[in-house]
């Protein structure tokens, strides 16, 4: 299998095949999220094992090169352009790897991540986390102080949708991803007409009444935040990786979050 | 490759000295943004005095830049150095808890905790329900 895991491509006889299963498992190509963007998706991929993606100032001149240099931009692998970036240099996540694992430390007193804004449209929203957190981790919302300009919400202990005029709040489940749970993966999708999250591959809880997620009745634009809801609530703890896309639907998960837990070191 | 980010600084600005030691901020850090580097006082001391705190981590320069006269840096040529040096008369760097009239600085190896750093300075987060 280690042949077929590296090659390039792959014929039936004479014939190219573009996918390679044994049962319902998929050995070639190996999956790689940007299968979540595969149909122009809005979205992001945060991946701090590469390198090539993390730089000390947030215009990405200074490319990160050891362990303890401050992550000023982290380079969206989606092909959205959805760069994650601090101008204030004093906010920046700190590289850390042990030269197998490779995560972003966060204070819990002032660091944060953000996109440029983004226009969203659409009634989906899916997001996994590899990350040991103890307040926000990844918001997408647009850029107020208050609760009501939130989408999609997942802090320490719950995934949230918010609905806007009139203010509505969706709260999927409880979420046990704190501090003192170890390194997670977490999973959270919403649509318009339910909500479900899970963490190392368990459900969590799901909705499947009220109002739940649709971009196109909420402040616009929008951005995706990382470690903070932007006005305030640090999360402290590491980051390994991220994947949020308006396309991730349930039967993407299980793929995602094998990857995100190679890229933390779970065992799911 | 070895960082030469090896120190970390925790730094509690009291409310009445946000402006200032943002200039400070602004001389001695590196982006023209940092003037944006305290923004809310949602820190306290025992007595209830606001302090708006930044953990950032540092070269060793950091320290030896703060105790001398300052300059503008390339990155902020217009920065207010009359303001900067009004902070820089406050920094107190490593002298124990946080008062309103001093801009305390916890200065260590970067490995220790930013919240490590904010007990030293007796300072805790406030409580701020959102209704």
């Amino acid at each position: 299998m280690t042949v077929i895991n590296n090659a390039d491509a792959v014929y039936l006889g004479v014939t190219a095949v573009d996918r390679v299963y044994v049962g319902s498992e998929r050995l070639w190509p190996a999956f790689s999220p940007v299968e979540l963007f595969a149909n122009s998706e809005q979205g992001a991929w945060y991946d701090p094992s590469d390198l090539s993606t993390l730089f000390q100032d947030a215009a990405g001149t200074v490319p990160v090169t050891a362990d303890g240099d401050p992550v000023g931009r982290m380079l969206d692998k989606s092909g959205n352009g959805n760069h994650a970036s601090q101008t204030v240099s004093g906010s920046r996540p700190v590289y850390r790897t042990d030269g197998v694992l490779h995560w972003l430390e966060l204070d819990g007193v002032d660091d944060i991540l953000l996109s440029d804004f983004i226009t969203l449209t659409g009634t989906r929203c899916g997001a996994s986390i590899a990350a040991l957190w103890d307040n926000d981790m990844l918001n997408v919302k647009a850029d107020g102080t208050g609760f009501a300009d939130f989408t999609f919400r997942l802090s320490g202990n719950n995934f949230s949708v918010y609905q806007s005029a009139p203010q509505r709040t969706d709260q999927a489940s409880t979420i046990t991803a704190r501090t003192s749970g170890g390194v997670s993966v977490v999973t959270a999708i919403a649509s318009e007409s339910d909500a479900k999250t899970w963490q190392n591959g368990v459900e969590q809880g799901s909705r499947t009444t009220g109002a739940f997620l649709d971009f196109d009745s909420q402040d616009q634009p929008q951005r995706i935040s990382l470690f903070s809801r932007v006005a305030g609530g640090f999360s402290s703890g590491s980051f390994y990786g991220a994947v949020v896309s308006l396309g991730y639907v349930e039967s993407q998960k299980d793929q995602v979050e094998a990857y995100l837990a190679n890229l933390a070191g779970v065992t799911l | 490759m070895t960082t030469l980010y090896t120190q970390k600084a925790t730094i509690a600005a009291p409310a009445a000295h946000i402006p200032d030691a943002n200039q400070l901020a602004l001389c001695l850090g590196e982006s023209s943004a940092d003037d944006q580097t305290f923004t809310t006082a949602n820190y306290q001391d025992a007595d209830g005095n606001l302090y708006a705190v930044c953990s950032t981590t540092a070269k060793p320069i950091f320290a030896e830049k703060a105790s001398q006269p300052l300059q503008a840096p390339n990155h902020a040529p217009g920065v207010d150095l009359e303001a900067a040096t009004r902070a820089q008369a406050l920094l107190q760097i490593n002298g124990g808890i946080a008062t309103p009239d001093v801009i305390a600085v916890i200065l260590s190896a970067r490995t220790e905790s930013a919240q490590d750093h904010i007990a030293v300075l007796g300072l805790t987060l406030r409580e701020i329900v959102r209704l």
